[in-house]
Order: C-alpha cells, then structure tokens, then sequence
C-alpha cells in the first residue's frame, strides 16, 4: 500500500468481503435488518455463482437451506425461483433424514442472486480487490483495497470463499486464481496473519465441464426428478419452471487404467498440493488409488442449465493433466467423443482457524470481525450461506448494540456447524451431514420454520405477512392435533377393519386417533381417508401431527437430552478465565483449552481429548474460583 | 481435593525386605526432585531408559546405589512427570529416601493419589477410577479381588468391544442414512440389525447380572438373627463374631436393642445383627426393642431364625416364624449339646430347606451355619470370576439404559420403522456405555464411516 488512501467518503454500518454464497446471505441480511451495507465482490459478473456442481442441499444440506430460508434468508427462495429439477432424497429412511435437493440453471440462479442484492435498499454492490482489514482500537474499522481506496464500516464480515492465495492446479501446471477465470486475493490474508489469526491451507477441487452435443445419452440411464416438486422455501407455493433428467453412467477398468497411467502428473500425488482436500468428496483419482479394488464408480451427468450445453458430470473431480482428463473420461459409457469445455481443476487456498471465533462467528483477536464460508473451513454453498446469515446478522445486531443469536446444537444444522466449527476447527472442508446433529430427530426439515421463525422475526428478517403465515399454521397443527387426542375411534370404524386386517388386536373401539396413530402401520393418511372430516386440516398439519404422535417416545427422549444440553451450555466461563492456570490439567489438555477458550462447560466437554476428568476440574474451578 | 500442582512420592512396591524396592516420584517437579537425589536430569539420557546412579541425600551422603528412570509426561502411569528409583531392598533404605525427597521439595503421596492423579489425567477410565475407590475400601479380600479387577479395566475389557460393535453397527446405519445417493454403501437389513442387537443385549444383560454380585462384595450384606426369646441368639451373635459382643444370660429379653457384628463371610463384608425376640411383651422399652427387630428382620437379606432343639417348637416359636417365613432365612436349631428334641419336631417348615444343628455354647455346627450362610448371600462363583462385576448404581443404570435403547432398537426393527429411528436407539446405547466408561465418543461414527467406504462426490 502507497501513500494515503483515498478515504471513501461514505461510512458503512456493515462491510461484506465477498459475493459468494456466504457473502449474499451475509449482505441481504444486513441490510434488511436496516444496516447501510457495502458488499464488495472482485467480479461482480460472478455473483452468487455456483463454482462447483449446479446445484443446492442435498442431504443434511437441505435441512440448512430451510433454516436459512426459516431466518429470512435468500437461498431458497433463489433456487426454487431458478430450479430445473427437484427431489426428495432418504423418504424411506426416517422423517428427519429426509432432504430435498434441486438443480440449478446455474446464469440464472446467479443472476437472480445478483438482483436481489441490486433491489434490496440501503446494499451498495462494488467490484475491488480487499487487501486488509482497517483495525483500529482492537476493532474492525473498514477495509483497504488494491486501488488504493478505504472503505469506513462499522463492522466487516469476510466471505472469500478460495479466493485467499487461490493456486489452481491441471497436471503440473499451476496458476493463482479464486477460482478458474478469477483473480485471486494475494494480500487479505496477509493482514490477517499479521492480526494474529492462524492461517492454514486447504484445497478443494471440481469436475470437466462437458459439451452436451457430443455426450451420447443413449448410452446412459437417465434420472426424473419428482412428479410433484417441493420447494424450499416456506414463500413459495409451487415450482413452475420445465424440469429437466438428469443421466447416470459408470466408470469402469479402462478409465481407472487410464487415471492411473497419470498419477505421476498428478499435483495430488506428486507433493505438489499441500493443503489438506475434503475426504467426502474426494478426486477419482483418489477413489481409483484408495479403494483399487472397487470395479467402478458411478457419475452423475446434471445439466448446468436450460439455455446451455454444459454439463456437470457429478463424480469426476479431478486435477490429473489435461490430456489425462480427456482420455479418462472418453472411457465412460456415453462419453465415448466427449469434449471437455472447462477441465476440472483443483484449488489450495488459505483459510482462519475456526476456534478463533466466537459462536456469533465474530472473531476473538478482532472485535467487529466477522468470518463465514470456506475462510472458516466449510464446503458447500449451503454450509456457507448458512454462516453467511448468521454473520451478517450479528453484524447488525452489533451496529444496533444488541446482543448476538447463537443457535444451538439442539436449536437447528447451523448451531450444529457453528459449535463444530469454534469447538473442534476444522483439519479438512468441513461439510454437513446428518449425523454430525446428535438430536437429528428435533431438526427436521418440514420443521425448521417451526424452530426458527421466531429469531427470525426478532431480528427483523421476517415480513409480517411471513410471521402470520406461520403463526397460523403453527396453530394449525396444535388444533389438529388436539382433535387426534379427542377423538375416539367409534365401533364400526372402517379404521378398525383395516388395521384388522394387518392383525393388531390392540386397535379397538373407544381409544382416540391418536393412540391409533401410535400402532405401527397406522397413518395420517389412513385415519383421513377413514374420516372424510379431518380433511379440512392442511397437508403440514397433518403431517407435523402425525409425527408428533407417532414418535413421541423418541421425539421425548431427544428433547430431554437436549435439555441436558441447555444446563451446560448455561455454566458459562468469565470472559478472562485463566485455562492456562487450572491445576491438575496435563499440558496436552490446558493447550487445547487455551487454544479454544471455549464458552461454557459445554463447549469444553466438545473439544477432542478434553477428558471428563479435565472438565470435572473445571467444574470444580468455577464453582469456587482459582 | 485438588493438589496437583504438588509432587508426590511414595514407595511403590510393599514394604519389607526384598531384592529390590521402587520409590516413585510424580508431579510438576519430579525431574527436579529426582535431580537433586540422584544428580541425573532427564537430558542426560532418553526417556524410560534405566540408568545407574548414587541417591544422596541434602547434605550430599550417599544413601545407596539405585538405578532411575524418567518418564516425561503425558508418557507415565500418572500422566505427569514421572521418576522411578529402583532401590536395594531395604525398609530402612526406602524410608531415608522418601524422606530426602520430601526435603527436595516432594509431598508423600495419599493412599491411592498416583492412581488418582492417573485417572485426572485420562490415563484410566471411570471404571477404573471407581475400581480403585472400591479396592481402598474394600473390606474383605474377595471384595479387593473384584474392585482390582475393574481398576485393572475389567470393565472396560467387556465394554469397549460391546461398544465398538455397536459403533460399527451404528456406521452401517449412518451411511445408509448420509450416503443414500452413494452405490457403495451396503444397506442395514432389519434381520441384520436384529441379530446383531440381540447378540449385544445378551452380552449387556449377563453383565447386568453381576451387578448384584458386585454390590454385594462392596456393600456387604444384613443378616438379621432373630426367634423367640432366650433360644440363644445372643450367644450365636458372640459365637460368630469370636468376642463378646452382647450380654448373654438366662434371663429372657436381656436384648432389648439390637446389637451388630461385622463379619467376612464368603467374602462379602457380613453385618449380623441380633435382635430381641420376637414376642409380644408388656414392657414398654423391650415392646420399642420387638418393633424395631421387627423393621429390621424386614430388610434383611437374610434372616437366621434360631430354635431351641432341646425342646419342642412353642406357639411362641410358630407365631414368630410366620413374621420370618417369606423373607430369605435360615432355619437353626441351637443348643444341641443339650437333650435333642426331635428334629424340629413338629414345626412347620424345619424341613424346607433343612434346618442347621448347632450349639452356640460349644461352637459345635458352627462351620455349617458359615457354609450356609455363605451360600446365601456370596454371589455364586461363576458371576464373578468372569468378569469385573459391576459394582455402582451409576454403572448399573448405564447398562440398563443401553439394554432399554437396544431393546427399543430391535422393535422398532421388528416393527418396520423407518432406519433413522434405530439408529438413535442404537446411538443412544453407545452413548450410554460411553457413559459407562467415562467417554463420550461424538466424531467416531464419521472417521468409521469416511475410513470404511469410499463415498462422497
């Protein structure tokens, strides 16, 4: 940096650095919680761009898209808006497993992202390069750019996705970039380091995109979407876009050949690539070399849009050399002639120690810093605009002096994500699945707005028109509800013939609907078509009910264990409690306490290798002090 | 009590002469306690390697040649900072260094305080911890047997492959769940899962079992004399007991409170209480003395009913056996030095289960009556040989919980509900053994999941 910068004679309430998945969500809602807002992308032709596979949730992913969409987010409404095909994923597996997931026309979803922010009041859209963080006091004051220019904010919330020392690597070759096509951010995280944070690296890496024209389709099985498309968010009321197939093909012996003749070029296997990829989501090289006894893989062909000819073959991620990539994939069923529009590539990029923020996502060293997305060692847009909200919201909340929302592991996904993230760090991109959510069965999907509507609403992202469309179905479905547990089953009823028929004695006249609901093979659906006048209810109130009912032993337990949870999070350590000092700590335990500084006694129990032993210490310290 | 910042020492073998006897130091300054002794410092040489060295005291006196060895944390028994001096056999030797140490700055250590500091530490698990308090307050040798084979992880030897079946069930479950889209991840059949969860309910419930064992070796057991007046019950109390415990005469209703022994029988740690006879009196301190035997006999488990088998069974005698006759009991007939009645002539009951002849006044049948009652109230030899039995109610009510979630999971198998809803059962019972343990285990399923199957886009 030379000389004075230029000061922009403006002063943001909120500064967001970034326009991916995380920064949209972080700017929109800054702004419509009334914060002057500045967002500031390095292309703004790449705006909420979807840089890896043409799509949004997926399982445990969906459930962070309705509870997104819960808190007044945007992500939801965008995909269901953009959508070109939907489907519920696990529907045998369990009410709460259940996820839904969609394909995106990816111009368009980017598109109207781009527009959202453009229409919404008080949200400046700028394209610059950030350099570093303005600190001033211990605080975030703003940020400086690469030309020079200062942009004054009350609070920053930093979104830059891989763009920090992006490096791409094809074969041997290697170039910095944020992402194929993008420059990269050579100096933010510079500052950073030299703000005390931990800079580590990571890498991450997508497929070829490939030309539709010379895919032969014939060759492959192709995969509908549902029938009867669900969206996302709870504002929309149906999807009305064309759906488009999808098309399933194989790796088989002569592709694994071919990848294996590579592996000498490979960045990966070479000592090249130093950051650490994302175990769930690995290369196929990686596949071929990991589980060589596997005969093959399946790959997914998902169109990249409606006015395009790309397409995305789903199960391909890969950084072998170019000419390796070409001979790979020409081995797979249909992809016989296949031409390659964009090679895959894999990307290094720096990210921030997630246990140096708070579970605000502010972060420690610097006060009105925020950090959301892959700086904090997430994957995935969802993961990211789940942070993104979140951040931007207590941004606001900051600016407005109000205290921040913290969402717990028993609350939604996102209080399962963030007290991962500020608990346990993160070694690799870290990405959601449902069994990270230890009361699963309380998070579900159909009821995430039941969860969450309410923090929206306080925090002003909810329209009241919104609010009042849930409050009423909430009563919906207490009313529906309460006339399960009232009525009885009369003799005679044509439910009792039915379930007779599947041989259970215990269903008998006199006892209600809902001790009916409750035998195993009784359904909502069977005591509607039993009773023509409980069909007045909605689809939601019956089927929150109905689950409500039948598993109300689980759904019990889960909320006493969370409740277990609540008491611990509650023992809340003194902003200065000396972890350095507890006595009767092993050094390996008091280091990892040191490096977290964790909140409460229940975030504590969280970090890896602090034994209970060590937290009974700690117990025992905070009770009578050191 | 926390004073782990102190270092402790403390002989580490048993006292008396042998060939060679250990002191061990451990805390924050044993290398430097251990240095000023030995004139080593643990750069001299590498970790737990054994080295030869002269032991002085602080005016520079050689007290003996002793070999050392460093243990550096967290590499040690206790976790901390470790230094073992192995030291020629002699009670007189090991004392003066104890002593030199504790001027060089070292505390003696507490009964059982280098365990303690083991277990804070995480170099033992909960089991294990209780185990240790089990064995220091253990009070008959049968129950220090079974508290050290759960502080040497007898528990936990049983537990922790019940538990990681479980979690390699629970693998199976998750990935069918998160890696739904995956074509390499195997499905759960609900057979599958119902075979393996009955096996794993076996193996909890015979460890349930021996909970009552365990119990009994830590918190003993009550057995209750009681019969009519003047059978001798107070003599038999004496007898068992080998002292003088109550006043014995021939006056009937002498026992007006009741009196109490601790004996070892079996192994199990015997209190044997003796009552007033039980009968219906006027005097109002010896009727507080019958109503109080009365509670007593009640919560017994077991109740030793004495005759007089010189003389044929009273209403007296009748009447009371009713009050004893539907707990845990023994059948005795005393006095067989004296005339011999019929046996248990007449009454009803004597031949239930046999009635010991024995003569509290000679001693003779005593040995009968300890084999009987050793039988009643020792766990039975299999229980307890087999494995560390569960000892505490916390213990209990883990497995228990663990048994009722797999119990849930089996049904809801059974019932053909949806996979997530066993899985929780089945989350729920590692959960509740890694309770058990002392552990939590969060992050496991997922490494068992990315380590087993290649998944993931």
């Amino acid at each position: 940096m030379s000389g004075s910068p230029y000061d922009y004679p403006k002063e943001y309430d909120v500064i967001v650095v970034g326009g991916g998945h995380a920064g949209c969500e972080a700017a929109l809602a800054a702004a419509r919680m009334g914060c002057s807002t500045l967002l500031l992308t390095i292309n703004a032709d790449a705006i909420g761009l979807m840089s890896c596979n043409p799509a949004i949730g997926g399982l445990a992913k969906g459930h962070l898209v309705r509870e997104i969409d819960a808190l007044g987010g945007e992500m939801g409404r965008n995909i269901d808006a953009t959508g070109i095909q939907f489907r519920q994923l696990n529907t045998s597996k369990g009410p709460a497993v259940r996820s839904s997931r969609a394909q995106a026309d990816k111009q368009l979803y980017r598109l109207r992202m781009k527009k959202a922010l453009e229409v919404t009041y008080g949200l400046d859209v700028k394209q610059a390069i950030v350099d570093a963080v303005v600190v001033d006091g211990g605080a975030a004051a703003g940020v400086d750019t690469n030309l020079d220019v200062r942009y004054r904010g009350k609070t920053v919330v930093l979104c830059p996705g891989t763009f920090m020392k992006g490096l791409v690597h094809v074969g041997l070759v290697s170039y910095p970039a944020g992402r194929a096509g993008d420059f990269p951010s050579m100096r933010l995280s510079d500052s950073l380091r030299r703000l005390g944070f931990s800079v580590g690296r990571l890498k991450t890496g997508t497929t070829p995109r490939l030309d539709a024209k010379t895919i032969d389709f014939s060759k492959t099985v192709r995969q509908e979407g549902d029938d009867r498309p669900v969206p996302f968010s709870f504002d929309t009321a149906a999807i009305r876009r064309p759906q488009l197939p999808c098309f399933m093909t194989y790796t088989n012996a002569a592709t694994h050949e071919a990848i294996r003749s590579g592996l000498s070029r490979s960045p990966l296997y070479s000592g090249i690539i130093k950051g650490i990829g994302p175990r769930y989501c690995p290369s196929i090289e990686d596949k071929v070399v990991r589980f060589s006894g596997k005969e093959r893989h399946q790959v997914f062909l998902e169109p990249e849009g409606l006015k395009t000819a790309e397409y995305y073959p789903n199960g391909v991620a890969t950084s072998l050399p170019y000419d390796i990539q070409r001979k790979m994939l020409r081995t797979i069923p249909g992809l016989e002639s296949v031409e390659i529009v964009r090679p895959g590539y894999a990307i290094e990029y720096d990210f921030v120690d997630p246990v140096q923020l708070h579970p605000s996502l502010e972060t420690k060293p610097v006060k009105n810093l925020f950090h959301a997305g892959q700086i904090n060692g997430t994957s995935g847009y969802e993961e990211a605009g789940a942070q993104g909200i979140v951040a931007g919201i207590n941004a606001a909340l900051r600016v407005k002096g109000e205290p921040p929302i913290v969402l717990s592991r028993a609350d939604a996904y996102i209080g399962v994500l963030i007290d991962d993230l500020t608990t346990k760090g993160a070694r690799e991109p870290y990405r959601m699945f449902t069994s990270r959510a230890e009361y699963r069965l309380l998070l579900r999907e159909d009821n995430a707005d039941l969860r969450l509507s309410e923090t929206g609403r306080r925090v002003g992202l909810l329209p009241e028109e919104r609010y009042h469309r849930f409050l009423a179905k909430r009563e919906g479905i207490e009313a529906f509800r309460k006339r399960l547990e009232e009525t009885r089953v009369g003799a005679g009823h044509p439910l009792c013939a039915a379930v007779e028929k599947a041989g259970d004695s215990l269903l008998r006249p006199g006892i209600t609907y809902a001790e009916a609901l409750r035998r195993p093979g009784v359904t909502g659906a069977m005591l509607l078509a039993c009773d023509p006048e409980l069909r007045a209810a909605t689809r939601e109130a019956v089927e929150q009910a109905e689950l409500s009912i039948k598993y109300e032993g689980y759904i019990r337990r889960q909320e006493e264990e969370a409740k277990k949870l609540k008491k611990y999070e509650e023992m809340r350590f003194p902003p200065a409690f000396p972890f350095e000092t507890v006595p009767g700590l092993s050094a390996e335990v008091r280091d990892k306490l040191v490096r977290v500084r964790p909140d409460s006694i229940g975030q504590a129990q969280r970090i890896p290798g602090v034994t209970p032993a060590a937290v009974a210490l700690l117990l025992v310290v905070l009770r009578r002090g050191v | 009590m926390i004073r782990e910042d102190t270092t402790i020492v403390a002989p580490a073998t048993p006292g008396g002469t042998g060939a060679i006897s250990v002191v061990r130091l451990s805390g924050p300054d044993a290398f430097r306690v251990a240095g000023r002794l030995t004139g080593l410092s643990p750069s001299d040489a590498s970790p737990r390697t054994l080295r030869r060295c002269p032991v002085r005291n602080a005016s520079g006196e050689i007290l003996d040649t002793a070999l050392a060895v460093f243990f550096p944390e967290p590499h040690s028994f206790t976790g901390e900072d470790v230094v073992e001096i192995h030291l020629h056999g002699n009670p007189v030797v090991v004392e003066t260094v104890v002593r030199a140490a504790c001027a060089a700055g070292a505390v003696p250590a507490e009964p059982g305080e280098f365990s303690r500091r083991a277990f804070h530490r995480g170099k033992m698990d909960l089991t294990q911890a209780e185990g240790l308090c089990d064995l220091i307050a253990s009070r008959t040798e049968e129950a220090a047997r079974s508290a050290l084979r759960q502080m040497r992880g007898g528990i936990r030897e049983e537990v922790v492959p019940l538990r990681e079946r479980l979690l390699s069930l629970l693998t199976l479950q998750e990935a069918a769940i998160d890696f739904a889209e995956e074509d390499e991840v195997p499905a759960v059949s609900s057979l599958q899962l119902i075979e393996r969860v009955s096996e794993i309910i076996g193996r909890l419930e015979s460890l349930l079992r021996s909970y009552e064992a365990g119990r009994r070796f830590r918190d003993g057991a009550t057995v209750v004399i009681a019969g009519v007046a003047n059978v001798g019950k107070s003599r038999l109390l004496n007898r068992l007991a080998g002292e003088e415990r109550a006043i014995v005469t021939e006056t009937p209703g002498t026992t007006r409170d009741y009196l109490h022994a601790d004996v070892p029988i079996g192994g199990v740690p015997v209190t044997l209480i003796d009552t007033a006879g039980l009968r219906e009196t006027s005097d109002p301190v010896e009727r507080e003395g019958v109503r109080r035997s009365r509670e007593i006999v009640a919560s017994a488990d077991l109740v030793l009913f004495v005759l007089d088998g010189s003389r044929t069974a009273s209403t007296g005698d009748r009447s009371a056996y009713e009050e004893v006759a539907s707990l845990p009991h023994l059948l005795l007939l005393n006095k067989s030095d004296l005339a011999v009645a019929e046996e248990g002539s007449g009454f009803a009951g004597a031949g239930k289960r046999g009635a010991v002849r024995l003569s509290a006044k000679t001693g003779e049948g005593i040995g009968d009556l300890v084999a009987a009652v050793a039988r009643e109230v020792a766990p039975a030899e299999g229980a307890i040989r087999a494995q560390a039995p569960l000892t505490r109610a916390r213990q209990r009510l883990a497995v228990e919980r663990a048994l009722s979630a797999l119990s849930r999971a089996k049904a809801a198998a059974e019932e053909g509900l949806p996979l997530e809803f066993p899985a929780a059962d089945v989350r729920e019972a590692a959960g509740a053994l890694a309770e058990l343990l002392g552990e939590v285990a969060p992050e496991e399923v997922l490494d068992a999941i990315f380590d087993a199957f290649c998944v993931g886009k």
